[in-house]
């Protein structure tokens, strides 16, 4: 205990120390805490006493609402860096045991003042089950759903960060996307009643369904479910950090080779395959592209109006957008003096970070275009691909800028970041205005629906070029103050 | 047959690695007596980080067995990490701290006192000329002060196995030269020093048993005695096995 002791005593002081030291840092805890500490103040006790009110009579869907959002931001918590300085892969080499690293690792999480800041507002989010029929039951599941979250969101996070583990975690989702879209559309009950029937099943639910339980089966069915799966997860977080710390990260030659069939041509070929490869590694791809396959997996079955698939390309954008905005926070200091030694304008290494980011985000909607053309024809799929193409332009003529002025450290198999959260909804509704607005002017059926999206297109490619050229410009005579924020 | 173990040294028995389709290190076979200075040399990525890997338990080997001091060396065997010191490849240092709060940190994680800590600590940035630059954040030191740092990490509990991982890389010439007689005195006293290195002058005059390892495989394991009685250097030995690129392939550089 008292090597653990240690060790976090150690940690704690040199995560502060980073904050201070970074100014960047500290504006970005600084601003999570400002839109987390305002939502607590502003939104948490209305919803609270709304749930409390409820539970009092019997019924759970606030409280539903209100643990579903603490699950969440537990596990948002866990796949953003914890920026830890001790970290068990270099703690490894003391005289520690497994469990003791485990234990290291999960207090760990407790430095960031955003998680304290969640710690604090889910210990809060209990007061609802005081006026519960069952309090004791209800706090006592609540906690378990915490741990939970917490233990589940740290073991995908551990998965993230092992070649097989990850491979095997993709797929397991892509399945289940797949699947969940095709059982949405195949029953004939509409998507909210089938939401709600799914919703019932889940962790939240049993917890609020333990403190208005009345009899004790309506208890114990719940409980037991709860202890059982959080020692199912308890053994996986074990095993997954075990995984971490043992299993080779070296598999890196089998993804090496698969990564090495795709070949571009040109003079930027080589730089737009490295591109690629590092953005294929973040795990932001993924929630666009598993959305993108459960839609399409629905569309299979049951034809899906143009709406929501456009709406799902928007969504795909937001998605992205804190990749988009952050084009060299994978880049390291010295990749950054390689891209000045290299004989490349500035502007010529941002476009082949935006032909890099094009690429995949192409792969993610490909489906979608797909569809589109078999369902509605290649008109349909034809707007389709134009809103895309809005979205894209806009979204990279505002990343551009951003990116040169914002860098933010990102890490591989995590989520990308842009350094704060107001950059990033900024940078979300900005870059998605325009591909909304010809969006709109379709559905208004006005006068201007057949040549708002050229004209739209047009006027965003011209900012985009703009927005090249000054980042570029600006990227030449910043690099050295970005690969100081990259440090 | 049962395979007999050294008990107190370094014995490694059939150990290969693969990563996916790739093998770093092919059927390893090496005894190490206690005491000996050994230099385990080769190319870059020819395995002799995997094998220091394996060796202090950071990576399990896929097949094989391996032993130093008497322990069997399992990823997570505690009583084996006790016994020795590494320094890895890669220093495996923390960011935001600085490099005397590392060896304040690494101190009592081994059992030393506050006290015991601080006195060796002293003493060994003295001997490493790092007491100057103790109060350095370690993001901002440089190359050689973080090996130095990882150095002084690892022999601060005093451990009777060390393996060095590139010791003298990027490391001047007067902290080398304190680094090696170091080596030397602690070899003396019964202590089991690993060492892998590029840098052969340096190697030459340090070690008394080395291995050569190409492609994975051990080629060769000799006494530095032997191949001087041959009249042979260390590197004469060297590219004997791993061979000279021949300058010739590349006449097109400087000419017009």
């Amino acid at each position: 205990m008292a090597g653990i002791a240690l060790i976090l005593k150690y940690q704690w002081r040199a995560f502060w120390r980073r904050l201070i030291r970074t100014r960047h840092r500290a504006q970005f805890y600084f601003t999570v805490m400002i839109v987390l500490g305002g939502a607590s103040v502003f939104i948490l006790p209305a919803r609270l006493s709304r749930a409390a009110r409820e539970l009092s009579a019997g019924q759970t869907t606030s409280m539903d609402a209100v643990l579903w959002t603490f699950c969440v931001l537990w596990l948002f918590v866990l796949t953003e860096d914890a920026s830890v300085s001790l970290t068990s892969g270099h703690l490894r080499t003391f005289p520690i045991a497994v469990g003791q690293l485990l234990t290291v690792r999960i207090l760990s999480v407790f430095c960031s003042p955003v998680a304290l800041l969640i710690a604090l507002g889910s210990v809060i989010s209990l007061w609802p089950f005081f006026l519960a029929r069952q309090t004791v039951l209800g706090c006592a599941a609540a906690l378990l759903l915490f741990a939970l979250a917490f233990g589940s969101a740290m073991s995908a996070s551990h998965a993230l960060g092992v070649a097989e583990l990850r491979r095997r975690l993709v797929a397991i989702l892509v399945v289940a996307s797949v699947a969940l879209g095709a059982v949405f559309s195949t029953r004939g009950l509409p998507g909210i009643e089938q939401a709600r029937a799914v919703l019932a099943v889940m962790p939240p639910h049993l917890v609020s369904a333990v403190s208005v339980a009345a009899t004790p089966s309506a208890i114990l069915i719940p409980i037991g479910t709860l202890i059982g799966l959080c020692a199912v997860v308890g053994f996986v977080l074990f095993w997954s950090f075990r995984c971490t710390l043992y299993s080779p990260s070296q598999t890196r030659a089998v993804g090496r080779a698969a990564g090495s069939m795709l070949w571009f041509p040109g003079r930027f070929g080589g730089l737009l395959r490295k591109e690629q490869y590092e953005l294929r590694k973040l795990v932001d791809v993924w929630p666009g592209l598993l959305l993108v396959l459960a839609v399409s997996a629905m569309s299979l079955f049951n034809p899906l109006s143009p709406a929501v698939r456009q709406s799902v390309i928007v969504l795909v954008f937001v998605m992205d957008t804190n990749m988009i905005m952050n084009g060299f926070g994978l880049d390291t200091s010295a990749g950054l003096t390689r891209y000045a030694i290299l004989p490349l304008r500035g502007k010529e290494v941002l476009l082949v970070k935006n032909l890099g980011l094009t690429l995949l985000v192409a792969a993610q909607l490909a489906p979608l275009i797909a569809i589109a053309v078999w369902r509605s024809g290649p008109l349909e799929a034809g707007v389709e691909a134009v809103v895309a193409a809005i979205l894209l332009l806009s979204h990279l003529a505002w990343g551009n800028l951003v990116s040169v002025t914002e860098p933010f450290k990102m890490q591989f198999y995590r989520m990308a970041s842009s350094g704060s959260p107001l950059t990033s909804m900024a940078g979300s509704t900005i870059g998605s205005a325009p591909g909304v607005l010809v969006l709109f002017l379709l559905y208004s059926e006005s006068r201007w629906f057949v040549a708002a999206p050229p004209s739209i297109l047009l006027l965003t490619l011209a900012l985009y070029l703009v927005s090249l050229n000054y980042s570029g410009r600006c990227f030449e005579l910043r690099r050295d103050l970005i690969a100081e924020r990259l440090s | 047959m049962d395979v007999v173990f050294s008990e107190q040294g370094i014995d490694a028995r059939g150990v290969t690695k693969t990563f996916g389709p790739v093998t770093a290190v092919r059927h390893l076979n090496l005894q190490v007596a206690p005491g000996t200075l050994f230099g385990f040399l080769g190319p870059n990525g020819s395995g002799k980080s995997t094998t220091v890997k394996m060796l202090t338990g950071l990576l399990a080997p896929t097949s094989g067995e391996l032993r130093v001091a008497g322990h069997r060396v399992s990823p997570e065997n505690i009583d084996l990490k006790r016994a020795i010191g590494i320094l890895p490849e890669d220093a495996a240092l923390f960011h935001s701290l600085t490099i005397w709060e590392h060896l304040e940190l690494s101190g009592p994680l081994y059992g030393l006192s506050r006290q015991e800590t601080h006195d060796r600590a002293v003493q060994l940035l003295r001997h490493l000329e790092l007491e100057s630059v103790s109060g350095t954040y370690i993001d901002q030191a440089s190359y050689g002060m973080r090996k130095k740092c990882a150095l002084a990490m690892a022999l601060l509990h005093n451990p009777r196995f060390l393996f060095l991982d590139e010791p003298f890389e990027g490391i001047d010439p007067g902290s080398s030269r304190n680094i090696k007689d170091l080596l030397i005195a602690l070899a003396a006293k019964g202590v089991t020093v690993f060492v892998t290195s590029h840098i052969l002058e340096v190697v030459e005059r340090l070690i008394e048993r080395f291995a050569i390892i190409i492609r994975g495989e051990v080629v060769c394991c000799h006494t530095v005695a032997d191949i001087q009685h041959g009249g042979m250097t260390l590197e004469d030995v060297y590219f004997q096995h791993a061979g000279k690129p021949a300058v010739g392939n590349l006449a097109w550089l400087g000419s017009r």
